[in-house]
C-alpha cells in the first residue's frame, strides 16, 4: 500500500499545528495582494445564505424535499430553533433544551429531540430499546439505535438515581461498541469514526448522549454490546491576576536584553548549526532589533525554537524564571483560582526586549483519558489603562508570547488565566447487550458503472443506501497500484418511484480493500441539506421507494 | 471565557457578528497560510475564496469544535492548509506533483485495510511529538506548507542535501513506525 504524507497531514489533529505561526512581516507579504474585505463579504454572504436556507427548511415544518432548490419562507424561527446539530457531531449546548418539560423526550421522540424535528429520522427503521441499568448512582438507559452502513447512531440517556440535576456541562469519557460473536466471545470493536454529542433536558436531570459510529462492520442482524464509562463535568472559568507584571518582574527579574537571551541561547543550544549561530551573531552585531526577525528564519516561527526551549528549561534555575508561589522576598503571586487548584504550577514569565513570554501551567492531572485532563492556559493580558484584553501574538511550546510589550507597560498589565477543569460525576460502567433487528435500514445494490475520471477509469461496484445517506464502493480496474480516492466526485441523486428526486451531497471518501489490498475506495454522500446546522436523514418514503441512481445526469436502475 | 470561546459560542448561536469578529482576528492569518501553501499557484481570487470557505467551515461546524488551548488559531490554520491543498488537488496543479515525489510516498506492505486513513495520521502525530529542531521546522515546512527542499534549505541556511537527508530520515522513521503498527494490528 502506498500513501502520501501530505494526505496524511490532513488528518492530523489541529492541536498539533498550534505552534505554527507566521511573522507579521511574512503575513503582510503573503497577503499584500489580497482583498480581506472581499473575504469577509464572501464569507458573510455565504453565512447569510445558509442561515436563510436554514430558516426556510425548518419553517417548512419538516416537509421540505431534499434536493429542492429553494423553499418558501413561511415562518421565521428563532435562532434557538436553528441550532440543530449534524448527526456526526456534538449536539446543542445543554442550556438550549434545559427548559423542556419532563415529558419532552417522550413527546418529541429522541431523534427529533437530538437532531431536530426536520431531520426526518425514519421512525419505522429505528430500533427502540428503552432499557436501563444502574451503576455508581447513575441510571443509563439505552434508548434507540438507527443502524447504518457499518455502525449507526446510538442514543442513550443518563439520570441520577437520586433525581438530582447534572452539572451544566456533563459528558461521557468513553463509549465502546462490540459485535458479539455467536459463540459468546466478545467480538472486536471496529468503528473508526465516532462522533458524539450531549443534550441536557428536563431541567438538567436527564442527559441524552448521541454516538455515531461509521465505517465499521455491519451490525444489523447481530448481537452487539454497548459500554459507556465515566461521566464527568467541565467547569470553565477565566480570571485576571491581582498583581501586575511589574510586581512580578520586581521579584523575579526575568527581563532580558536580546544580547543576554542570545548569549544564553548560544551557550546552551548545541543543536544549532554553526552557520545559523553565526547568522544570529551577525544580525545581533549589525542591528539588535533585527536579530529576532532573522532568527525567525523569515518563516514559520516568531521565536527561535531553540531559544524557547532554553528559556523553558531554565525557568527554574539560572534565569530565575520559575514560580514557586513564594519567593525569598516573601511576596506571593497567587494566580486566580490557584487556591482552589494548587497543584497547577505556573511556568513563569520572561520579557525579552519587546516580547513577553508567558509559560503555561504544568497541568497534567494524571488522567490517561485526554478528555479528563484539565486545561489551564494564559493567552491574554488585561490592560488596566484601557480595560481592554490583549491577546497573544502566537504560541510556541508551552508559552504564549506577546509582541510590543515594553517595560513602561508592565505596571498596567495583568495576566488572565483560563481554566477548564474536569470533575468526575460518576465512575460507573454501564454495559448493555442487544440484538439489532433488520428493519430494512440498509439496502445494498450491485453496480457496474464505469466512471471516467482525471485519474483514470474507475468502476462503481456497489451502493449502500441507509437512513444516513449512501456509500459507493469503487475500484480502479486498470490500475496495478492503489490510487486511493478519486478526486472527481459526480453529482448524485436518488430517483424515486413517484418520479421525484433526492439530491445527495458529497461527504468525502476513503481507501478500501475490495479484491486486493487497498485497491478501491468508498465515497459517502449524505442527503443534501440547505441548513448548515441541520441533519437530514433519508426517510422511509425515500428508502423504500428508490428506483434508480442518477450520476451526473445519467440514470442507472437499481435492482 | 476566552475571546475565541466567546466567538465560538456566538457562532453556535448563528450570530454573524461573531463571524465578522473571527475574520477580523484570523482572516489575514488564514489567507497567509493559504497563500503560503499555494505558493503562487492559486490566483488572489482563489485564495480569497478559499479563505472565506475556511470561515464558513468554522461557521458550519462550530458546534463540534473544541478549541485546543482556548484558541481557534490552530483549527483555522489547519483548515486553511487543507482547503488550499484540496483546491490545488481539485484543479490538479501539476506543481503539486513536486511534493508527490519520493519523499512524500510511503510504502507499507502488509498493513491492514484503511491503515493510512485511520492510523497513518496517528503515527504522524507521534512523529511530530518526537521531532527536535530543526527537523520539526523542516517537517512543517515540507509537509504542512509544502515548501520545496531548496527553499527550506535557503530559509534555514542549510545545505540542500542536508535537508533532503533529514527529510529522508523522518520519512524512514514514519514508514517504520507505520509498518510496525500495521504489522501488529
Amino acid at each position: 500500500m502506498k500513501g502520501k504524507i501530505t494526505d496524511m497531514v490532513q488528518n492530523v489533529k489541529p492541536e498539533y499545528w498550534k505552534e505554527i505561526d507566521l511573522t507579521q512581516e511574512e503575513m503582510d507579504a503573503l497577503t499584500k495582494d489580497l482583498n480581506m474585505e472581499r473575504v469577509k463579504e464572501i464569507a458573510l454572504e455565504k453565512a447569510s445564505a445558509t442561515e436563510t436556507a436554514a430558516e426556510n427548511r425548518i419553517s417548512a415544518d419538516g416537509k421540505a424535499n431534499i434536493g429542492a432548490s429553494s423553499l418558501e419562507l413561511k415562518h421565521k424561527k428563532s435562532k434557538r430553533d436553528r441550532k440543530i446539530p449534524r448527526w456526526l457531531i456534538p449536539a446543542v449546548a445543554a442550556a438550549v433544551i434545559c427548559l423542556g418539560g419532563t415529558a419532552f423526550a417522550a413527546q418529541m421522540g429522541y431523534f427529533d429531540l437530538v437532531y431536530g424535528p426536520g431531520s426526518k429520522a425514519p421512525e419505522d427503521k429505528i430500533i427502540k430499546i428503552h432499557e436501563s441499568i444502574a451503576d455508581q448512582g447513575i441510571i443509563m438507559t439505552l434508548e434507540e439505535i438507527l443502524p447504518g452502513d457499518g455502525g449507526g447512531i446510538i442514543l442513550m440517556s443518563f439520570e441520577r438515581e437520586n433525581g438530582e440535576a447534572f452539572p451544566e456541562v456533563t459528558q461521557i469519557a468513553n463509549v465502546e461498541l462490540q459485535i458479539l460473536n455467536p459463540d459468546g466471545d466478545d467480538g472486536e470493536s471496529k468503528f473508526p469514526s465516532l462522533g458524539y454529542g450531549f443534550t441536557l433536558i428536563e431541567d438538567g436531570k436527564k442527559l441524552i448522549a448521541n454516538f455515531s459510529l461509521d465505517g465499521g462492520e455491519q451490525i444489523i442482524g447481530k448481537d452487539i454490546q454497548i459500554t459507556a464509562e465515566t461521566l464527568f463535568s467541565i467547569h470553565y472559568d477565566e480570571l485576571a491576576a491581582a498583581f501586575t507584571l511589574e510586581d512580578y518582574f520586581a521579584v523575579h527579574g526575568n527581563i532580558l536584553s536580546l544580547e543576554e537571551a542570545l548569549a544564553v541561547e548560544e551557550a546552551m543550544e548545541e543543536e544549532l548549526s554553526e552557520k545559523r549561530r553565526q547568522d544570529l551573531k551577525d544580525d545581533r552585531d549589525s542591528d539588535t532589533s533585527e536579530a529576532v526577525v532573522s532568527s525567525e528564519s523569515g518563516g514559520a516561527f516568531i521565536i527561535d525554537p531553540a531559544a524557547m526551549k532554553l528559556w523553558a528549561e531554565n525557568r527554574s534555575n539560572s534565569l530565575n524564571t520559575g514560580y514557586t508561589g513564594e519567593e525569598s522576598s516573601g511576596k506571593q503571586f497567587l494566580l486566580p483560582l490557584e487556591n482552589r487548584w494548587p497543584e497547577y504550577t505556573f511556568g513563569g514569565m520572561v520579557l525579552v526586549d519587546d516580547m513577553l513570554l508567558l509559560f503555561d501551567y504544568n497541568q497534567d492531572n494524571g488522567m490517561d483519558n485526554y478528555k479528563l485532563r484539565d486545561g489551564v492556559t494564559m493567552y491574554s493580558l488585561i490592560d488596566d489603562r484601557t480595560g481592554e484584553e490583549i491577546f497573544y501574538s502566537g504560541s510556541k511550546g508551552n508559552a504564549a508570547y506577546f509582541r510590543g510589550i515594553t517595560k513602561e507597560d508592565l505596571p498596567y498589565l495583568r495576566p488572565v488565566v483560563s481554566y477548564s477543569m474536569k470533575e468526575i460525576v460518576s465512575e460507573g460502567v454501564w454495559s448493555f447487550s442487544c440484538f439489532v433487528e433488520d428493519k430494512g435500514q440498509v439496502k445494498i445494490y450491485t453496480l457496474d458503472i464505469d466512471v471516467p475520471t482525471e485519474d483514470g477509469m474507475t468502476k462503481l461496484i456497489q451502493v449502500v443506501i441507509t437512513p444516513m445517506g449512501i456509500n459507493f464502493t469503487g475500484v480502479w480496474p486498470d490500475s496495478e497500484e492503489p490510487k486511493g480516492v478519486p478526486r472527481y466526485r459526480p453529482e448524485v441523486q436518488l430517483c424515486l418511484s413517484d418520479g421525484t428526486f433526492a439530491t445527495m451531497e458529497d461527504m468525502g471518501g476513503r481507501s478500501e480493500s475490495i479484491y486486493g489490498f487497498n485497491d478501491g475506495f468508498k465515497i459517502r454522500y449524505d442527503p443534501a441539506s440547505e441548513d448548515p446546522y441541520g441533519v437530514r436523514f433519508l426517510d422511509s418514503d425515500i428508502l423504500d421507494n428508490v428506483k434508480s441512481l442518477i450520476i451526473d445526469g445519467r440514470e442507472y436502475d437499481l435492482q | 471565557m476566552t475571546e475565541d470561546k466567546l466567538i465560538l459560542e456566538g457562532l453556535k448561536r448563528g450570530e454573524t457578528d461573531s463571524l465578522q469578529t473571527l475574520i477580523d482576528k484570523y482572516g489575514r492569518y488564514a489567507a497567509a497560510v493559504s497563500a503560503k501553501v499555494s505558493s503562487g499557484k492559486l490566483s488572489s481570487q482563489d485564495i480569497e475564496e478559499v479563505t472565506a470557505d475556511v470561515f464558513i467551515a468554522v461557521w458550519k461546524t462550530a458546534s463540534r469544535i473544541d478549541p485546543d488551548g482556548n484558541t481557534l488559531k490552530a483549527y483555522i490554520g489547519s483548515t486553511a492548509r487543507n482547503r488550499t491543498f484540496n483546491e490545488m488537488r481539485k484543479s490538479k496543479h501539476k506543481e503539486l506533483q513536486d511534493i508527490d515525489d519520493h519523499d512524500n510516498l510511503l510504502t507499507i506492505p502488509g498493513a491492514e485495510e484503511s491503515f493510512i486513513e485511520q492510523e497513518g495520521a496517528r503515527q504522524l502525530e507521534l512523529l511530530i511529538d518526537d521531532l527536535k529542531e530543526p527537523d520539526r521546522e523542516i517537517f512543517i515546512r515540507r509537509y504542512f506548507f509544502m515548501e520545496k527542499v531548496m527553499d527550506i534549505a535557503g530559509r534555514l541556511n542549510m545545505n540542500e542535501k542536508a535537508v533532503s537527508a533529514r527529510i529522508a530520515r523522518m520519512k524512514q522513521r514514519l514508514q517504520e513506525s507505520c509498518m510496525k503498527e500495521g504489522a501488529i494490528r
